[in-house]
């Protein structure tokens, strides 16, 4: 079975805020999952986009459980860039996690997506949300 | 009747009307409305946070007590909360508390009252259109309950 691909929401690439200053803020984006796009490692979905002109410095990720089993493993992506590694956080849900990271400058609309590493053992219909951190960097 | 104090991050306020132990269980202890309009809302949308604390007494850390630490202000998002705690069970490490946002959970099992420790916890960006109280709820009870303080530090933007 070829491993499912769910595209960001039509237009969702002019989403995103960018302040005109440096304060820190925070863009959340989430999606509600299905079955065939947790069942098989390369399932990729796209939750959507992230603004340029702006530095990254962390994610938060709270999750409905996934996995009724424990083997769903997710890899999270900013762009082509790996910043959470298979996380498994969605196998079994309750209260989400904080990741920082080494700084990430955008200078283009930049693509969020999240690459199922080790498929689900039981799929769980659920939402998943990714709140990202950053501060403009240009205005 | 045992008072204690809240302070939500700009000066401490009395509240009033604690009831003397013992509780009964599922008792839920209101923030005081005087400072219903507390918090700030900044007018971009920058991350920010307000700093709510509260003294717990023995009486109010049974099980399904909801205590109102303070009120996050209206026309936010918020992301997540700092747990900082005294350790509020002496006598083991039994205590969970959970944060609620009005009638909402948004963090369960929280472990920091029973430790003494301190933690960031992430949840579900959360609107609020009006000032809403944040409780803290024990949902299993201390081995040995002991007084201390916790602070619940919101962190939010403007919506």
């Amino acid at each position: 079975m070829t491993a499912a691909t769910v595209a960001a929401p039509a237009g969702s690439v002019n989403f995103g805020f960018k302040q005109s200053n440096v304060g820190l803020t925070a863009f959340p984006l989430y999606h509600d999952w299905l079955t065939a796009q947790t069942d098989e490692a390369n399932d990729t979905v796209e939750f959507g986009y992230l603004p340029p002109g702006i530095t990254v410095i962390g994610m938060l990720n709270v999750s409905a459980d996934l996995d009724s089993g424990s083997a769903l493993r997710q890899t999270i992506k900013l762009g082509t860039t790996n910043i959470v590694a298979t996380d498994d956080l969605a196998s079994a849900g309750g209260n989400g996690e904080a990741y920082f990271f080494a700084p990430v400058a955008l200078t283009v609309p930049t693509l969020v997506s999240v690459v199922t590493t080790t498929g689900a053992t039981g799929h769980q219909n659920g939402r998943q949300y990714l709140t990202f951190l950053y501060y403009s960097t240009s205005t | 009747m045992a008072n204690t104090t809240i302070s939500p991050g700009l000066g401490s306020i009395a509240v009033t009307g604690r009831a003397t132990s013992p509780l009964a269980q599922g008792v839920t202890f209101e923030a005081s409305t005087s400072i219903r309009n507390s918090g700030f809302k900044v007018s971009n949308k920058s991350v920010t946070a307000w700093a709510m604390s509260h003294t717990y007494t023995i009486a109010e850390l049974q099980k399904n007590v909801s205590t109102g630490v303070g009120y996050v202000p209206g026309g936010v998002t918020v992301i997540g909360f700092v747990v900082t705690s005294d350790d509020l069970d002496s006598g083991g490490t039994a205590l969970r508390q959970s944060l609620v946002l009005g009638s909402t959970s948004l963090v369960t099992g929280i472990a920091d009252g029973a430790n003494g420790t301190s933690a960031f916890y992430p949840c579900i960006p959360t609107d609020t259109t009006d000032p809403t109280v944040l409780y803290q709820k024990v949902t299993s009870a201390a081995t040995t309950a002991a007084t201390g303080a916790v602070a619940v530090t919101a962190m939010y933007f403007s919506t």
